[in-house]
């Protein structure tokens, strides 16, 4: 097993809500981040699944330090990253690079693409002019572009084009890991494919570990080694990718893998699907005990037992790599429920 | 029920024209769910807001037909169209935000739907509203009438804009990515109200999406649009067992997918063509690893193959075998070349 | 060697980028064409008019006093004898002078107030954005007027006076630039880049809030002409013998029975001034707004 090279602690992210313009007051804080404990391995990929509210997208943007911890600590290769300042945060945070969801917003309209690559480079001082101008072109045909484009503007590129210029950028500081949030959920099917390839092109020769965060849980699986499932600031569920997939243990990741289509109308048509009631609730206001409690199906089935509206569940370990939290993960795990929501053999061509 | 002929939409920019709709004939059953699946750029949307007559600026049907209850719908007046719209087609938008008015409770809204079309009294049709919003699954119905779009989450305002679409009882539902902007658990709740409502009403549908997951759920048979045409027109089962367009395989082996091994992505190399620039021939053979001469120079049309409820727009369609792959695996077989550098030109 | 001949290839291909969009404006509208030929031919008699014109404004000559328009004299002359075409050539000139002088003081700080108050935020916005209310709640032109009679007449008083009322409107469009732009994925991306605030503010800020301030400007640049003559008028700005159009028509008002050239020719020339930059200024607003769409984002299917 490769050695550790991100490590997350105990991590809370707690944002604010004010109102009123001139006496401005606050009213109530969102924890977005909840508590949360995970590590990313060497040139591994840590798939992070949840839906919009889940806190997923502030942690990547806590680990990049683009929003300040509330608590807890961020280590790369065991420096902690969060409280530092100056040059010295400057050359760490260097090594933890992001790859945004939208492509038309994440590149400077006004920039030649090439200007928007050589970014991070002038921004570390590396090299003189012409230097930089080469690792822009190298990094450009490292990500499928030719080096003709390089004095192109955004809006001369497709969806695609400028998705990989976003990697480009990523890759100009050499960075360990790579942070993508939502990075191909905005792209068409068949360029979403050109991209993950190329993620998974880029890991194998560059040695890249990537923070993978998305709401779709194929594409997810598709790219992923371990999979973490967050739900409302806190990690619920982490596993390999294989073992979350055949075997969940957390009724909401069950539900997850339930309610995600499946392209093949034999399996569809068989499937019988857990609908979850409502929406999930707010992360300003999270229900007592189990955060999932308010929605869970397994609850009922199993007579509304009272620990889970009074007690949190903690992230426990529950084999090899696996964790869970839920005080019923056994029974979820052996549910038939989850064994037909889980039953998607089908995926023929 | 509905059928459309040979439509063509063309728009007008300050700098070109765009060729957003180039000859597409659909055909709707009664009772029938058919999807239109494409990616951005292909049409989709387009083609149903053109069989609407609610094309935005700088659009305009070029040519075509539009039948719908025994009439062209192209050929009706304004005021003949505004009482088709509502009473006998209804349609559901992408962002429920941008479709409810903001200043306006939610249960006038519906009210207003339903007295836009019928004589009623104002109780009556607040009744309606309460009943409607019931059968869509939201709980209290009498409480949510007096609040506002935004008090309310996402899949609550596509609920409530299920309830505005059906509350005439149309024939015909044209629902243009109902849950790309929900979450998964909540797109779930949606589709399974969308299903079971328009069943019960009896309302054929007509479901644009770009995942072929909820096509799989929800279509009776699928029509998949390439540039402004459609390339490949089946019924669900066999779209998915027997894909012949090189387009439609490469759509289907270019999505991950859950369960049993992790296999590698075929994806389509290159990007969809310029509306403003199509090519002489086939759009998609700059990136069709199957195309042969001919596909530089003719844009097939749509013809049956497999029998008659299978249409396919190819001039080499691809076989069941090379399907798994994802391309051609005929010995000694290589994509033709564009003309110009067979030529010799480069 | 590659990346130098890529570099030089770059340079013409920015121009003639530019060209083509330049073409693009004129084409778009007729009213563009118009707009943009009006205020280059503004701004060449601002600069060449003095060469051109066929007397010295200021000179007197009471043998040609009130002559109507002639060959010799083709806006015909005032009450002195000076030649009134040659007047209203000069006249371009410190209309323009004017009109970039305020706009440069307003925009200048109001750009700058605004996109600091945007990116720091907290109290020193509130105060910044209470002033600019407390500006805006002013009729401008009765401020304007305020100002210049108290530090008594004079064109650079009005300047100045013009200056102060123009300025809360920069800082309000910057500052709500700055807020639409701060959140944008790419700043967020030069921040995870490392880049500090004025890394961000120089290199990406000030570029994206630059094009709407110049719709803005283009569309102020009239009304800060029109405001100056009608100062002047009022006797508040330039004074005898400046040959503003503002005070020649106010000089010229009295015999309009008489002289109906003398009050005309002037206004005629500030009318089509003023619509020559404001056709300018709606057309490049009209233009530039769906194309920052499209390059900002959100222009997909």
């Amino acid at each position: 097993m490769s050695a550790t090279l991100l490590s997350v602690e105990a991590l809370r992210v707690h944002i604010p809500v004010t109102r009123g313009v001139v006496l401005r007051r606050t009213t109530g804080v969102v924890r977005a981040v909840d508590g949360v404990t995970l590590d990313v391995r060497e040139g591994e990929t840590l798939g992070l699944v949840g839906e919009s509210g889940s806190g997923k997208t502030t942690l990547g943007r806590a680990i990049v330090g683009l929003v300040p911890p509330t608590a807890g600590s961020i280590r790369l290769r065991g420096v902690e990253v969060s409280t530092l300042s100056g040059r010295g945060a400057r050359r760490a945070r260097s090594e933890l690079q992001m790859v945004f969801q939208d492509p038309f917003a994440s590149l400077d309209p006004r920039w030649p693409i090439a200007r928007s690559v050589e970014e991070p480079l002038r921004l570390h001082r590396a090299g003189d002019r012409r230097e930089r101008r080469e690792r822009v072109l190298e990094l450009l045909e490292l990500v499928g572009l030719s080096r003709r484009m390089a004095d192109r503007y955004p809006h001369e590129l497709s969806g695609g084009q400028r998705q990989r210029v976003g990697l480009a950028r990523a890759l100009a500081l050499r960075p360990a890991l790579v942070v993508a949030d939502e990075a191909v959920s905005a792209l068409d099917v068949s360029i979403q494919a050109q991209i993950l390839n190329l993620l998974q092109r880029l890991q194998e020769e560059l040695g890249l570990a990537y923070l993978f965060i998305a709401h779709d849980l194929a594409v997810v699986h598709q790219i992923s080694d371990r999979i973490a499932v967050m739900y409302l600031g806190q990690i619920v569920e982490l596993s390999p990718g294989v073992d979350l997939y055949r075997e969940p243990m957390h009724p909401y990741t069950v539900s997850l893998l339930s309610a995600n289509p499946v392209p093949d109308p034999s399996v569809e048509a068989a499937r019988e699907r857990i609908v979850l009631p409502g929406d999930p609730p707010s992360a300003a206001a999270p229900p007592p005990g189990c955060r999932f409690h308010t929605r869970c199906w397994l609850r009922e089935r199993l007579g509304d037992p009272e620990i889970c509206r009074t007690l949190e569940p903690l992230l426990r370990e529950v084999g090899p790599g696996r964790s869970v939290a839920c005080h019923f993960a056994d029974e979820a795990a052996a549910s038939p429920v989850t064994r037909r929501a889980v039953d998607l053999a089908g995926g023929r061509a | 029920m509905l059928s459309v002929r040979d439509l063509v939409v063309r728009f007008s920019t300050g700098r070109g024209v765009v060729h957003a709709v180039n000859g597409v004939s659909l055909d709707v059953e009664p009772g029938g769910t058919l999807g239109l699946v494409g990616e951005s750029g292909s049409g989709k949307s387009v083609t149903s807001l053109a069989i609407m007559r609610l094309l935005p600026r700088g659009g305009r049907v070029v040519s075509g037909q539009v039948w719908f209850g025994g009439r062209d719908l192209l050929r009706l007046s304004a005021a003949e169209m505004r009482s088709v719209r509502g009473r006998e087609i209804a349609m559901i938008l992408q962002d429920p935000q941008s479709s409810l008015n903001p200043v306006l409770p939610v249960g006038e809204q519906i009210e207003e739907a339903i007295r836009a079309h019928e004589r009623v009294s104002r109780p009556a049709a607040r009744a309606r509203a309460v009943e409607l919003l019931g059968a869509v699954g939201i709980a209290r119905p009498e409480e949510q009438l007096g609040r506002f779009p935004h008090q309310l989450s996402g899949g609550m305002r596509q609920r409530v804009m299920i309830a505005i679409a059906l509350a005439l009882r149309p024939t015909l539902l044209i629902a243009d990515e109902p849950t790309t902007a929900l979450d998964v658990t909540v797109q779930a709740q949606v589709l399974e109200l969308l299903r079971d409502l328009t069943d019960e009403v009896g309302a054929a549908v007509v479901l644009i999406s770009h995942d072929l997951g909820i096509m799989a759920r929800m279509a009776g048979r699928i029509a998949v649009m390439y540039a402004g045409r459609v390339v490949e027109s089946a019924p669900t089962e066999e779209l998915f067992a027997r894909p012949r367009h090189p387009y439609t395989v490469g759509l289907l082996r270019s999505i991950p997918r859950i369960g049993g091994a992790r296999r590698a992505l075929v994806p389509i190399e290159g990007s969809p063509p310029d509306l403003e620039r199509l090519p002489e021939g086939c759009p998609f053979a700059p990136r069709c690893a199957w195309r042969i001469e001919a596909c530089w120079t003719q844009n097939p049309s749509l013809a049956t193959d497999d029998g008659p409820a299978h249409l396919v727009a190819c001039h080499d369609p691809a076989e069941p075998e090379e399907v798994g792959p994802g391309r051609p695996i005929r010995p000694g077989f290589a994509p033709a070349p564009p003309p110009g550098i067979r030529a010799g030109v480069a | 060697m590659i990346a130098g001949a890529v570099r030089d290839d770059a340079v013409p291909r920015r121009w003639r980028r530019a060209l083509r969009q330049t073409g693009g404006f004129l084409r778009a509208s007729r009213l563009n064409a118009l707009g943009a030929g009006i205020v280059a031919a503004v701004v060449l008699l601002a600069v060449f008019g003095r060469a051109l014109a066929p007397h010295d404004p200021n000179h007197l000559d009471l043998l040609a006093a009130l002559k109507p328009p002639s060959s010799a004299h083709w806006f015909g002359t005032d009450n002195l004898g000076r030649d009134l075409f040659s007047r209203v050539l000069a006249g371009a000139r410190i209309s323009v002078e004017v009109a970039v002088i305020i706009l440069g003081l307003s925009v200048a700080f109001g750009t700058l107030l605004g996109i600091v108050a945007g990116l720091v935020g907290g109290l020193l916005e509130e105060i910044v954005m209470r002033v600019t209310d407390l500006f805006l709640a002013f009729p401008a032109f009765i401020l304007a007027a305020a100002i210049a009679a108290t530090l008594g007449p004079s064109l650079n008083h009005t300047v100045l006076a013009l200056a102060v009322v123009f300025w809360p409107w920069y800082t309000r469009l910057a500052r709500g630039q700055v807020l639409a732009l701060r959140e944008r994925e790419f700043v967020l991306a030069a921040r995870v880049a490392g880049a500090g605030t004025m890394w961000i503010v120089l290199r990406h800020l000030l570029r994206n809030v630059l094009p709407i301030v110049v719709v803005q400007v283009s569309l102020d640049v009239g009304y800060a002409m029109l405001a100056t003559s009608a100062l002047s008028f009022l006797g508040l700005g330039a004074q005898p013998p400046t040959p503003e159009w503002g005070a020649i028509i106010t000089d010229g008002r009295s015999f309009i029975q008489t002289a109906w050239w003398w009050p005309t020719f002037p206004g005629i020339a500030l009318a089509v001034t003023v619509l020559g930059f404001n056709l300018l200024g709606d057309g490049l607003r009209d233009w530039i707004d769906p194309r920052l769409r499209g390059s900002l984002g959100g222009l997909q299917e």
